[in-house]
C-alpha cells in the first residue's frame, strides 16, 4: 500500500507554509504566542476557545487549520474514516511548568484552565472537536518527526483498519519556542497519484 | 456595587482568556452559563478559584455554585456579602 500527501502546511519560524509557500510572515521576532495569535487574526474563523488553549495545541491547532484550509477530504462534517497521528518531542512539559507554578507554597491555587492542559494528546482533542474527526487518534512521544516506527504503526492502521485519511502531526513546544507540521494523507488513488509518498525521505524534505 | 462589578468584568475577561469581549460587551445580568457568555465547566472551576485568591471566599459547598454564578451580578452581591479580602 502506497500513502500519498496530499497538503502539508508548516507553523514555525514566525512563519505559516502551506505546500511550501509561505501564507504569513509575522512582522515581529520577539514573541511566538504573539505570533500565534496574529496568524489566528488572519484566518477567516470565529473561534473563541482558541484564546483558552496553552501553547501547543495553539501551534497544532493553526497547523492543521491551514492544512485542512478548503479540504474536501475532511469536511465540517462527521469524519468517521479520519485520524489523527501526533509526535512531539517536548510533550506538555512547557503547561506542565506553567501549572507548577500556580502550586507553590507561597501561593497555592491550583488553576483548573491550565491543568487541563498537562497532557499533549488534548491538543487532538482540540483538533477532533473543531473538524468532527471520530477515528483514532494516537499520540507519539519522539525527539524528531521523522520516526520510522511511527510511520510503520501509521501504515498498519490505514492497512487494517478502516482509516480513508490520517492528519498527520509534529507539533512541539517549550520556553516561548514552537513548530508544528501538519500532513493530510490518503491511501493512493487516481486523483493523487502525482503527490508526495509518505515516507521518512519526504519528511526530511519537508522539516528540512 | 458599579465597580466591584466592572472589577469583575475585568478579572472574568482575563482569567477565562475571553480576549474578544470586552467589560461593555457583557450583560451583567447575562445568564454566565449556557446561552449567555457560553462559559464551561472548567471555567466555572476557574471562578471558585478566582474568589478564593482575589476576595478571600472559599465555597465550602458546590452546590451553592449554581446560584452564586448565575450572573456577574448575583457573584458581585455574593461577593460583596461575604468577602474577606
Amino acid at each position: 500500500m502506497i500513502l500519498k500527501i496530499a497538503k502539508y502546511s508548516i507553523v514555525a519560524n514566525f512563519k505559516a507554509q502551506i505546500d511550501g509557500s509561505i501564507v504569513y510572515t509575522h512582522p515581529e521576532r520577539n514573541s511566538f504566542p504573539e505570533f500565534l495569535t496574529s496568524l489566528y487574526r488572519s484566518f477567516p474563523i470565529q473561534y473563541p476557545k482558541f484564546f483558552k488553549m496553552d501553547n501547543l495545541s495553539k501551534t497544532g491547532f493553526l497547523a492543521v487549520e491551514l492544512c485542512l484550509k478548503d479540504s474536501l477530504a475532511v469536511k465540517d462534517e462527521s469524519n468517521f474514516n479520519t485520524a489523527i497521528f501526533m509526535l512531539c518531542s517536548s510533550s506538555s512539559l512547557d503547561t506542565d511548568i506553567d501549572f507548577q507554578n500556580t502550586i507553590q507554597p507561597a501561593e497555592y491555587f491550583p488553576s483548573p484552565k491550565v491543568f487541563v492542559y498537562t497532557l499533549s494528546n488534548i491538543v487532538m482533542g482540540e483538533i477532533a472537536i473543531r473538524h468532527k474527526i471520530f477515528g483514532e487518534n494516537t499520540c507519539f512521544i519522539s525527539e524528531s518527526f521523522a520516526c520510522q516506527s511511527v510511520l510503520d504503526y501509521i501504515y498498519q492502521s490505514f492497512a487494517e483498519t478502516e482509516i480513508e485519511n490520517a492528519i498527520i502531526l509534529w507539533d512541539d513546544y517549550l520556553d516561548g519556542k514552537g513548530e508544528s507540521v501538519a500532513l493530510l494523507v490518503e491511501k493512493e488513488n487516481d486523483g493523487n497519484k502525482d503527490k508526495m509518498n509518505f515516507n521518512i525521505e519526504t519528511i526530511n524534505n519537508i522539516i528540512k | 456595587m458599579d465597580e466591584l462589578i466592572l472589577n469583575l468584568k475585568k478579572e472574568i475577561i482575563e482569567v477565562l482568556n475571553l480576549e474578544d469581549l470586552t467589560p461593555e460587551d457583557i450583560d451583567a445580568n447575562a445568564p454566565l452559563f449556557g446561552d449567555g457568555l457560553g462559559l464551561d465547566s472548567i471555567d466555572a472551576l476557574e471562578l471558585i478559584v478566582l474568589m478564593e485568591k482575589n476576595y478571600g471566599i472559599k465555597l465550602e459547598d458546590a452546590s451553592q455554585g449554581r446560584e452564586i454564578f448565575k450572573s456577574i451580578t448575583t457573584m458581585a452581591a455574593y461577593i460583596n456579602e461575604h468577602r474577606t479580602i
